[in-house]
């Protein structure tokens, strides 16, 4: 079996054929279309690497893929299948096919969805296997995102072995920002057959990116290296010499797969198979730890206390719930902001309500908060199809909440944790409910840190939730669930979690018991605890456990955090209530605030609206236009305005609020500029209209089907290049069939009152003020208009 | 303004591609030493002269934009700043470019243009993958393009600079 070589014994692959080719074909086409042109040349080419001793030729297929052939008449499939003939033609003991990437960034970074890119790579995969490759190799990879869809059509498509490899900048970082750590913790998760590093800098750069592959990998490592970069006239710098004294020094680690990336010819591999020769890999201690990640963050959990934020999650918040239904995501990734800005290491993303299509839900809004914050996230759902679509979407390893002792539960969840790499939250309930004492609680932990091995998921991978009940209702079994955490701790050397604001439901004053009882769990040794970390009684108790137990250094977190609480509550209370006009455009967001609440005492929320509100941004609006404030003060009163909103809303009860109605928002399709719509969006929310953003490169049927829904009477596009400018046209035409109550306005650096016409549109707003002016002609000025 | 420009600078992962190649001025277009066409009277017009170009290609990377979209969530005046600054350093990391392309034409006994991007003029947009594969900007900065020809990362900038006696 190839996977058994792969782990036993030390393989060469081959080096570089794009730098063999050069010149060899025109430009502007691709080096693939010659294994159909000129099939002669590249198998020449493997010749000389099998010669030069390489044990595995990758084909010539690097950039195969749909994408990139488009334009040449080829199909990926005849393509593939050319390449593998010619490297067997060769003599090549193996042959890998060779998968680089798609040519175009995946969202949120670029425009390709996700499932796109798996049935780009699932396409290439499903020809070499069919054409007899021996393994995949998936290389010079910069985005987590992008690796993940090419193992994912593997899975699904194929049986032969997988090696993942990555190509790293100077910074020790890809090009997306992610780190050795990210990218281990990450394909570990997976299950690749091999990792790797290819491509770079040089070969000697790399070594610290070596060395925490080889600390943390669980499969063999691939060291893949460039010889340089090419200066000016093509010739790269390092030497074949150099080149295997480098990577022999990585074999001393523990590499024990090798090859070469651009410029290694094949004296490079004849002088690296020379100096490995007779060599047998070294063994490596693996260091295991409990860790996920985002895209290019990672989150260990590690006993200082993981703060997994609990707030969304649509149970109790009616805000929250109306956000998901709405599909109002600029609401819930605002939840998710200031999660992460209060200290969150990890969010939990639920979208279990009764009504609505969930496995959709959780998977665009799993979506939408990895595009803008980047924490790992916990995919929470008690519907096993939801979690599958969450954890299929999502950007890197997540932590999949939950799994139960029950039998069933386990049959559904681990396998979805296993093909999609998640760490699992492992509740100690079973089909006879949730035992009453702690050993009886320990044992189904036990049950299903055994099981989930079964599934080859190591006991690391998983987090034990001993169940916390409410004081109120079971009050002799809170102490239990304390106990749950020592035994699992001790017995199983398991990590631990706790959902900690169940303790106090139906109790007065839930802080403060939620915050005592985490700090007993704390003691017990609990590693992490699904809470609100935007509660100050709960953020003080950690940062305090922090300190006490040693794991905030010189309590320098614990210092930075509550040395500057005095002083910001100081200059609240010193904020002088000048005229509110004042306030709000020169952006004085808590005065402006504090002023509202006092007016409250003595007015009518409503009236304040016209009276103080809306003539304060009137004001900071004519002051724009006459170039005596810039854009950033206006976004600064508007969002002092917004904020003062808010306040008045929350005294509001009426159904309709202040809402002065609805506006849908959206960048065409194509179009990932989005900042100018995004400026237009406070402003209008400022004014008090209800905006629901649909986001960026956005399908018009989507524009449309949501203006029907929503029942739209204004809808705002934004287009930043003349070639998306047919997008939007087309956006209009749909909005024309499904919603023709619907009124369209436009904007964009390209557009103009002539360029609007010719789309369709309504309305051309030059500017963001010019946004406000057509709103309110469409909607009204006033609530109920 | 000032924590805005130091966030930014603390995310920009500026990264330059060039690359030489001799090309002539043809009716209307410019071809490339390696068969390349732009079908541009504008382009044609700036390198009339020019023996040789340097195609450049330039990135202050995804992080960047990351950094941008999650501002716009905490601070939409910053988040402007922002942007409006990270377009100053784009262009700042190309004029550095250009300079040193200035430089290396010099050493060759040429003078140089100013630099020429797409969009400009006729010069369509439609020119970008072509001028992502003359600089190998993928692999060596990450830059890549959309069906709408758009740049991603969204902070990159292509351009041609052409040589002259």
């Amino acid at each position: 079996m190839l996977i058994n070589r792969l782990k036993n014994e030390m393989l060469l692959f081959d080096g570089a054929m794009g730098t063999m080719l050069e010149g060899a074909y025109k430009s502007g086409e691709l080096p693939e279309i010659l294994n159909i042109t000129n099939p002669d040349l590249i198998t020449r080419i493997h010749k000389q690497y099998v010669a030069a001793g390489s044990d595995i030729i990758t084909a010539n297929t690097f950039g195969a893929n749909a994408l990139k052939l488009k334009a040449t008449g080829y199909s990926a499939d005849e393509i593939i299948a050319a390449a593998i003939k010619n490297a067997k033609a060769a003599g090549a003991p193996l042959v890998a096919l060779d998968i680089g990437p798609l040519g175009q960034l995946l969202k949120p970074a670029g425009t390709l969805g996700f499932e796109n890119a798996v049935s780009l790579f699932a396409e290439q995969i499903l020809a070499g296997t069919k054409h007899g490759a021996s393994l995949i190799l998936i290389e010079t990879m910069s985005d987590l995102y992008e690796i993940k869809a090419a193992v994912i059509a593997a899975k699904e498509c194929s049986t032969l072995p997988v090696i993942a490899s990555l190509t790293f900048d100077k910074n020790l970082h890809t090009f997306m920002g992610c780190d050795a750590r990210t990218a281990v913790t990450f394909l570990n998760a997976i299950g690749v057959d091999a990792i790797g590093v290819n491509c770079c800098q040089n070969p000697f750069d790399i070594a610290p990116i070596i060395d925490v592959f080889t600390q943390f990998s669980r499969p063999p490592v691939l060291v893949m290296p460039n010889a340089g970069l090419p200066d000016a006239s093509g010739g790269y710098s390092v030497l074949p010499k150099q080149f295997a004294d480098a990577l022999t020094g990585y074999y001393k680690k523990g590499v024990s797969l090798f090859g070469g990336c651009c410029g290694t010819t094949p004296e490079y591999i004849a002088q690296l198979k020379k100096s490995l020769k007779g060599k047998k890999p070294i063994a490596r201690q693996t260091e295991r730890i409990t860790a996920v990640t985002s895209g290019n963050r990672t989150a260990v959990i590690d006993g200082k206390i993981t703060v997994i934020g609990e707030r969304i999650n649509p149970t109790g918040k009616p805000k929250l719930k109306e956000a998901i239904k709405k599909n109002d995501i600029g609401f819930i990734i605002g939840e998710a902001v200031a999660q992460q800005d209060a200290g969150a290491d990890i969010l939990d993303v639920n979208c279990g309500l009764p009504d609505i299509d969930e496995a959709a839900a959780i998977a665009r809004v799993t979506a939408e908060i990895q595009s803008v914050v980047n924490l790992p996230l916990q995919i929470d759902s008690v519907n096993p199809k939801a979690i599958e679509s969450g954890v299929r979407i999502y950007n890197g390893k997540p932590l999949i909440n939950s799994v139960s002792g029950e039998k069933k539960s386990m049959a559904s969840i681990f396998p979805i944790a296993k093909k999609y790499g998640a760490a699992v939250i492992g509740l100690t309930l079973d089909e006879n409910g949730i035992p009453d004492c702690a050993e009886q609680r320990f044992l189904i932990a036990k049950r299903i840190v055994k099981t989930a091995a079964s599934y080859g998921i190591p006991k690391e991978e998983i987090l034990i939730d001993s169940l916390v009940l409410t004081a109120s209702a079971q009050q002799e079994q809170v102490f239990e669930t304390i106990k749950t955490i020592r035994l699992v701790k001790e017995r199983l050397g398991v990590n631990t979690v706790l959902g900690v604001s169940n303790v106090s439901f139906g109790l007065p004053n839930r802080a403060y018991l939620n915050s005592i009882f985490l700090t007993a769990a704390m003691s017990a040794g609990l590693s992490s605890a699904i809470v609100n970390p935007l509660s100050e009684e709960i953020s003080s108790a950690i940062k305090a456990f922090r300190v006490l137990s040693g794991s905030d250094k010189g309590a320098a977190d614990y210092i930075a955090a509550f040395s500057a609480v005095s002083e910001s509550k100081a200059s609240t209370s010193e904020a002088v209530h000048k005229d509110l006009t004042a306030l709000i455009s020169s952006g004085q967001r808590e005065a402006s605030k504090t002023a509202i609440r006092d007016l409250l005492t003595t007015a009518e929320p409503l009236v304040i609206m016209d009276t103080y509100l809306i003539p304060a941004l009137d004001f900071a609006g004519k002051q724009y236009e006459t170039g005596k404030i810039y854009l950033p003060q206006l976004i600064q009163a508007a969002e002092t305005a917004k904020g003062c909103f808010d306040v008045i809303n929350k005294v509001i009860k009426t159904e309709a609020g202040t809402c002065k109605g609805k506006i849908i928002l959206a960048t065409v399709k194509g179009d990932v500029h989005d900042i100018g719509k995004n400026i237009v969006k406070v402003l209008l929310q400022s004014y008090g209209y209800e905006i629901i953003d649909l986001g960026k490169d956005v399908d018009g049927d989507f524009v449309a089907s949501e203006a029907a829904k929503n029942r739209a009477r204004l809808v705002g596009l934004s287009a930043l290049m003349t070639t998306t400018i047919p997008a939007m046209r087309q956006t209009i035409e749909k909005i024309r069939i499904s919603a023709p109550q619907c009124k369209v306005m436009v904007g964009g650096a390209v557009l103009n009152e002539e360029y609007a016409k010719l789309v369709g549109a309504d309305y051309y707003a030059p500017d963001a003020m010019a946004g406000v002016k057509i709103a309110e002609a469409v909607l009204g000025k006033k609530i109920g208009e | 303004m000032d924590t805005v420009q130091t966030e930014i600078k603390s995310y920009a992962t500026p990264r330059v591609s060039f690359k030489e190649y001799a090309m002539r001025v043809e009716a209307g277009a410019v071809v490339l030493e390696d068969g390349t066409v732009f079908n541009s009277a504008n382009l044609a017009d700036h390198l009339s002269g020019s023996e040789k170009c340097a195609v450049l290609a330039a990135t202050l990377g995804a992080e960047t934009d990351a950094a941008i979209r999650l501002l716009q969530y905490k601070d939409m005046a910053a988040a402007l700043a922002a942007d409006n600054f990270a377009n100053a350093l784009i262009e700042e990391v190309c004029d550095k470019a250009e300079a040193e392309i200035a430089e290396t034409a010099r050493k060759q006994g040429f003078y140089t243009t100013t630099r020429y991007s797409c969009g400009y003029g006729d010069f369509s947009l439609s020119n970008q993958p072509d001028l992502l594969r003359l600089t190998n900007a993928q692999r060596v900065a990450g830059i890549t393009v959309n069906e709408s020809h758009l740049l991603l990362p969204q902070k990159s900038v292509t351009a041609i600079i052409g040589y002259w006696k």
